[in-house]
């Protein structure tokens, strides 16, 4: 982040210029919703609601829960909007809060404590981001491109809190392995070690509907 | 592709086609005033609006109000003449003091008064 900073000063009270990064944008835009304009904050709604529902729908399948749960998160984005620090990217920021509600009603749900988080570090997988990240093989991209949306769904619901609350952040809020760790509160390692895993027991869960079929 | 870029493809879910009307809804509840606050009103259009409002009543208030003063008022007014008698007995306790003064000047004859009156009279 400082990094960034350094390479894209601005003025926070001067407007966005074309061609600013996205994150500088964001930026932007959030420190105008926190001054309390509703014009800025309606940007904001139609940008991350799309990414913010997709998250929320994978906890919570059922399209008129995740729907309020998602309309809840931007209302709380909206209430707690002088909180936000300007330091802070606005991606994480959201997510974080994004991930408190879903967790919140999971916990409502199900009236249970969340299970401690996995003993994962990452450290005894070799070449973590290289298994995650590396192009699928043909028939794995085939796999999940023609999977129904029933079988995506209920193999998404198999994994692990922990390994579909990082899954689902990595893939919809465009956060780093870093950010991600910093808004689950735990460190970069086992996050890729989670996201690792949830792919290998995703595939494997395709792989097995599949054969049945 | 890999393995994210697939999955988040295959993932991503829109809201409904509702979905904003509804949040809009929901943030103008909570956060949208609905009408000026009760403070910002000035006290006299409440009455101004009951006497469009009532305009028999109204007038009927207003007679009422004139005559209450008017009775107030008058005895205010009726007790002004009766101040003069006031006024004149002072000037008379006045004018006893000036003689009970002239009593205290010592023994005068009634030569010196009738000099004394005579010399008024003839000043």
């Amino acid at each position: 982040m400082r990094h960034f900073l350094r390479h894209f000063p601005f003025n926070e009270e001067t407007s966005p210029g074309v061609g600013l990064p996205r994150e500088a944008m964001d930026r932007e835009l959030m420190l105008r919703v926190r001054k309390g304009e509703r014009r800025a904050f309606e940007e904001l709604f139609a940008r991350f609601k799309g990414p913010i529902m997709s998250y929320i729908y994978r906890f919570i399948p059922d399209r008129d829960r995740a729907e309020d749960i998602c309309q809840e998160v931007f209302l709380r984005v909206w209430r707690a909007r002088e909180s936000y620090e300007p330091r802070a990217k606005v991606s994480t920021w959201l997510w974080t809060l994004a991930h408190n509600v879903a967790i919140d009603e999971l916990r409502r749900k199900t009236e249970q404590p969340l299970q401690p988080n996995e003993d994962e570090d990452g450290s005894r997988i070799p070449d973590l981001l290289g298994r995650i990240e590396s192009p699928l093989a043909s028939a794995e991209e085939q796999l999940i491109e023609n999977a129904r949306e029933s079988s995506l769904q209920s193999c998404i619901g198999k994994l692990s809190e922990h390994q579909r609350d990082a899954l689902l952040m990595k893939i919809h809020a465009e956060l780093s392995y870093e950010e991600i760790a910093e808004t689950l509160k735990t460190n970069a390692g086992a996050i890729k070690a989670l996201i690792y895993r949830a792919k290998a027991a995703l595939i494997l869960c395709l792989e097995r509907i599949e054969a049945r079929t | 592709m890999n393995f994210l870029e697939a999955l988040g493809k295959k993932t991503r879910v829109e809201p409904g086609a509702d979905f904003d009307r509804k949040f809009w809804a929901k943030f103008d509840a909570e956060f949208e005033p609905k009408s000026p606050p009760a403070a910002q009103v000035p006290w006299w259009e409440g009455i101004r609006e009951w006497f469009k409002l009532h305009p028999v009543p109204g007038r009927l208030a207003l007679t009422g109000a004139a005559l209450l003063a008017v009775l107030v008022l008058r005895p205010q007014r009726d007790l002004q003449p009766d101040a003069q008698p006031v006024v004149m007995q002072l000037e008379l306790l006045q004018d006893l003091e000036m003689l009970e003064e002239l009593g205290d000047a010592g023994d005068i004859t009634d030569e010196e008064w009738g000099a004394l009156l005579g010399g008024t009279e003839a000043g």
